[in-house]
């Protein structure tokens, strides 16, 4: 049996009926990570810890109780915080860093009995769509390692891509979960904003930022995720609102679907593959006996500016803690305070940092506030609305994930190229809305995804239909 | 200040709102510990730590509006103030701009006795507090200590309707009475808990115009603020009439040399790039919570002093200065459990009492005589046991040693008032004689003299002699 | 052009971020990019529309005022590379 390949759902029953042990599993992982090392998948393993981790859950063998998780391999994405283990968000300003504490996300995957393998690589401070922007260089795609696996997560899809582990955590503040897991065949979802904790995951642009997880498929999704929802009083943003039981929800029959649409706009593009893989879309559906109507999203290519207002001008606040003073990286030789700054951020931030950071500074800077930061809140919260009224007639609402399959590492150097990459997946973060990606079709022999968007805290029947869509026809 | 000139003034007073945990983490606020063992990993800005919202420091914020009849915000959000600064974690300081937690109001200052002047409040809002830095402790490096880094901060910042530094201190008074009286801090200046930046500026006496403003920082005593300003006004007098320009600019208080220094000019003033913290959602405001405030509200310094002029007939002067300071009045109430003349109460705890505070710098809650004991002094003095210059040594000496009761010290002193009718006559009979003089003008209609012979007896008996009877033997042996 | 060298000289300033002589072109090309996409905003009319800072609104969450933390300032200074008795240590500030 190559355990590898299993899927989370797979390996918990193995666990459960004494198939293997969490040892087997963590050791099979392991060497074939090893073997696959030019992948640049991490940042930092500890393979030590995590065998005697999976020692320790062998031998309680209270098992799967309430610990469903008890014993499944997992790798975290860098930007969480993890207690005395390296934390880079794939820069070299924290390349020094070991956090005093955990994320909240992290404490609630290791109270759930997971074991973490490793911490993967990403963009920095998941600015990026390639992981081209990463510290420790980009990961390659294990599809085919001439190609981006997506960014930010890029780390966390290639690691479930390439048989590293069952699942991944990762962030999404403007499609860094969803664009990854369609660039490598997966499943991943962002849910609602304020329903995982961000605590202890690193900010880059607070009000859009939200944890998830990728994986095989939806189901896998849907069981991860309900061991990292849920309110926590560390985040005054986080909702308190009772988890539903995701995998349940995931296969019920309880759900009555009607798939918002968006086909004139899809359209618009000139793009013929990305028009004839939606209508491939919708005709699953229609096989599914699925529900449809056409919804009007006037504002959605609005997105892509007003994202790139409101995610730099809060990450230029956000950055401004890495000085180098209390931790991270501290230049040497320095003649006096500003120049401990201006070096100390100089040399620790890479390029696309500080261009992201120089434009949130200029669009926040005195005179230019009214045009662009609350011109952009204005827009956003138009976005939003577009959203309130769509989900008076439908229950969820499917786009693209990405308008193309994963490209070429090194092949886009235009920026405004890079951000066209987010153009469907930012309008969720925008409404702070869940959102899915599922594998559907494939251009040029990769992957491409197809996305569903749900409402407010309606993760259950988002994952419902995106399951549903995902099987196909039975 | 020279006739045809007048200034105007406005105060921005930092408060230190008296929450056990910090505004946003739950560190402790506690003064005085050993450097950086009260900045947690929030404090410290460390990544991936958030700010949640103390909902204390809302309620204390509360209080204050309603005390001074401010309009309370239905919506209170918060945003990021940016600038860099080694004691300034996150390298923005969460504060507020657009909804303030308390809106305008206004508050009375009396300045003479029957003077009544009306201060507006424009706003108060909620911020957290920086670290300290310390720049002297060594030789090459400033050193950080961010114990104070989230303590929460109210800013009060008042109308500009503070006409000279009297005014500026009455009403920095007037706001820590308020303060102290609500309980939302420890009112403590010397340890920081009440800041003060004052705007002043100077135009000619009738001019519309505001003249240009300097900003001066880093006032932290009630004396402080009445030099710094007094150094001010001159100073930008003397510059305007030198035909100099005033330059709008950010202003150092130096307490040690009473002047003002340039700190940097508003030109090159930081841009501040104030956006809406993501972070904290606003928060709403209902009525019936500003209602419950309302009606737990305790009894405000203007109120007592209202409540003291009708309960105990004092003056408005005597009221208004026990109300004040609230330990003040707390000693005078304790009092008077156990002597029944407010008037003999107010005037001793206004002058002799708080004499000996001011001159062992200690308040009055840490005073070394105690409500009852200093009480019991009173009584003998309303008893005329002994005389009000004997009052006072009594006090100094049981001041000075607490472990003696009142009536042991007036007899370790030999201070009891002579009040023996004879003992008084034959010192009224000795100090006639030895004046015969003075009695021959007296009795040739100089008056005035009979002070004279008063201020003899009370000598001779070493200030023991009951005035009264001395008086009253006096009159009947001189005709 | 928004971004020319002066515009860049302040935003360096203001966010303390010294900029490479030789990066600075490309620099002020690819802000450039961004911008002129940026722009597109301003072709819309909205100034009637209220502002959303926050995807949830309506969500408040306070804190209990308690104390509650052991704070362990060794652990806490560990991420440090300059500290001293206790203290953070930066080049001198003259005032």
């Amino acid at each position: 049996m190559d355990l590898e390949t299993l899927t989370l759902q797979e390996q918990i029953e193995g666990l459960r009926e004494k198939k293997f042990s969490s040892v087997e599993l963590v050791e099979n992982y392991i060497s074939v990570i090893e073997n696959n090392e030019n992948l640049n998948v991490f940042v930092s393993t500890d393979f030590e810890k995590a065998i005697a981790k999976a020692k320790k859950s062998d031998e309680s063998n209270n098992s799967q109780n309430n610990m469903t998780l008890n014993g499944i391999p997992m790798v975290h994405k860098d930007i969480f915080c993890t207690q005395g283990i390296k934390t880079s968000c794939g820069s070299k300003m924290l390349d020094n860093f070991y956090p005093p504490y955990s994320a909240t996300v992290v404490e609630k995957l290791e109270q759930a009995g997971s074991i973490c393998l490793g911490k993967a690589n990403m963009d920095e401070f998941a600015m990026g769509s390639s992981n081209e922007t990463s510290f420790y260089g980009a990961v390659k795609n294990p599809l085919n390692i001439k190609k981006t696996p997506g960014g930010s997560s890029g780390g966390s899809a290639a690691a479930v891509a390439a048989n590293f582990s069952s699942f991944s955590t990762g962030t999404d503040t403007g499609g860094s979960i969803r664009q990854p897991a369609s660039f490598c065949g997966l499943a991943g979802i962002k849910p609602t904003y304020g329903r995982v904790s961000r605590y202890g995951m690193i900010a880059f642009a607070s009000s859009l930022d939200q944890g998830g997880i990728l994986a095989k498929n939806i189901k896998d999704t849907a069981i991860a995720l309900q061991f990292i929802s849920g309110y926590d009083s560390k985040d005054a943003t986080s909702i308190k609102a009772e988890v539903p039981n995701f995998s349940e929800d995931c296969e019920s029959d309880k759900f009555d679907h009607t798939v918002g649409l968006v086909t004139n706009l899809i359209n618009s593009f000139g793009d013929e593959d990305l028009s004839n893989n939606y209508s491939k879309a919708i005709e699953r559906l229609k096989k599914l006996k699925i529900k449809t109507k056409e919804v009007e999203l006037p504002n959605l290519e609005l997105s892509l500016p007003v994202y790139y207002v409101i995610a730099p001008a809060e990450c230029s606040a956000n950055l401004s803690r890495y000085d180098g003073i209390r931790f991270g990286y501290r230049a040497e030789n320095v003649d006096n305070l500003e120049d401990l700054y201006f070096k100390s951020r100089g040399e620790g931030f890479g390029n696309e940092t500080k261009k992201r950071i120089l434009i949130g500074t200029y669009c926040l800077s005195s005179g230019f506030y009214d045009a662009y930061y609350k011109k952009a809140q204005k827009i956003r919260s138009l976005i939003s609305s577009d959203f309130v009224n769509a989900f008076k007639d439908v229950t969820s609402i499917m786009l693209p994930t990405t308008s193309g399959e994963a490209f070429d590492l090194g092949s886009i150097t235009d920026p405004v190229e890079m951000y066209k990459q987010d153009i469907f997946t930012i309008p969720a973060n925008l409404g702070g809305l869940p959102a899915t990606s599922v594998p559907f079709g494939e251009k040029n022999k990769m992957p491409l995804g197809i996305q569903f968007i749900g409402n407010i805290l309606e993760e259950s029947s988002l994952l419902n239909v995106s399951n549903k869509f995902q099987l196909g026809e039975k | 200040m020279k006739n045809n000139w007048e200034s105007v003034i406005g105060l921005e007073i930092h408060v230190q709102l008296n929450s056990e945990s910090k505004i946003f983490s739950n560190a402790p606020t506690k003064f005085g510990s050993d450097q950086n063992l009260q900045a947690c990993e929030v404090d410290l800005g460390m990544p991936g730590t958030l700010p949640v919202l103390n909902e204390k420091v809302i309620e204390k914020a509360i209080k204050f509006g309603v005390a001074i009849n401010a309009e309370i915000a239905e919506k209170v959000g918060f945003a990021r103030k940016n600038y860099f600064y080694p004691d300034l974690p996150k390298g923005y300081q969460i504060s507020q701009l657009d909804d303030p937690i308390v809106g305008k109001g206004s508050i009375e200052i009396k300045l003479g006795d029957q003077e009544i002047k009306t201060i507006g409040i424009t706003r108060a809002h909620l911020e957290e507090d920086a670290g300290k830095s310390i720049h002297d402790l060594f030789e090459n490096e400033t050193a950080i200590d961010l114990n104070r880094a989230g303590t929460p901060l109210l800013e009060i910042v008042s109308e500009p309707d503070i006409s000279n530094s009297e005014e500026a201190v009455a009403y920095l008074k007037k706001i820590h009475s308020i303060v102290c009286a609500l309980e939302i801090s420890d009112g403590n200046m010397s340890q920081g808990s009440m800041r003060c930046d004052a705007n002043v500026s100077i135009k000619k006496k009738g001019d519309k115009k505001l003249g240009t403003r300097t900003e001066l920082k880093n006032i932290n005593s009630f004396k402080f603020v009445e030099k710094a300003i007094n150094f001010e006004i001159k100073r930008q007098i003397s510059c305007l009439e030198k035909g100099e320009e005033i330059i709008q600019e950010t202003r150092l208080y130096d307490s040690t040399n009473n002047t003002t220094r340039s700190m940097r000019s508003k030109e090159e003033a930081n841009d501040y790039r104030y956006f809406p913290e993501p972070d904290i959602i606003p928060i709403q405001i209902t009525s019936d919570q500003i209602l419950k405030i309302k009606k737990e509200l305790p009894e405000l310094p203007d109120e007592k002093k209202e409540r003291y002029k009708s309960e105990f007939s004092l003056s408005e002067y005597d009221a208004r200065n026990l109300t004040y300071d609230l330990e003040l009045a707390d000693f005078f109430e304790k009092t008077l459990v156990n002597i029944d003349d407010p008037k003999l109460a107010a005037n001793w705890i206004l002058g002799d009492f708080s004499a000996i505070l001011n001159k062992f710098d200690v308040e009055a809650k840490n005073s070394k005589v105690d409500a009852v004991k200093f009480a019991e002094l009173l009584n003998y003095l309303k008893e005329e046991k002994i005389s009000g210059q004997a009052a006072k040594k009594v006090l100094e000496n049981i001041w000075e040693n607490s472990d003696i009761s009142v009536s042991k010290s007036i007899e370790s002193l030999g201070l009891e008032q002579l009040s023996d009718d004879n003992e008084i006559e034959q010192i009224i009979d000795k100090v006639i004689n030895d004046n015969p003089n003075q009695k021959q003008q007296f009795l040739t209609g100089k008056d005035r003299l009979f002070g004279f012979f008063v201020g003899q007896v009370m000598k001779e008996s070493k200030g023991k002699a009951n005035p009264k009877l001395v008086n009253e033997i006096l009159k009947k042996k001189l005709v | 052009m928004t971004i020319n060298d002066k515009t860049l000289e302040n935003l360096s300033k203001l966010s303390k971020i010294k900029i490479d002589d030789n990066l600075k072109d490309k620099l002020k090309e690819d802000l450039n990019l961004t911008m002129n996409m940026i722009d597109e905003i301003n072709k819309i009319d909205c100034d009637q529309i209220e502002e959303l800072s926050h995807p949830i609104k309506d969500n408040f969450n306070l804190r209990e005022d308690k104390v509650s933390r052991d704070i362990n300032r060794e652990s806490l200074q560990k991420t440090s590379n300059k500290t001293e008795d206790g203290f953070y240590l930066v080049p001198k500030v003259i005032e």
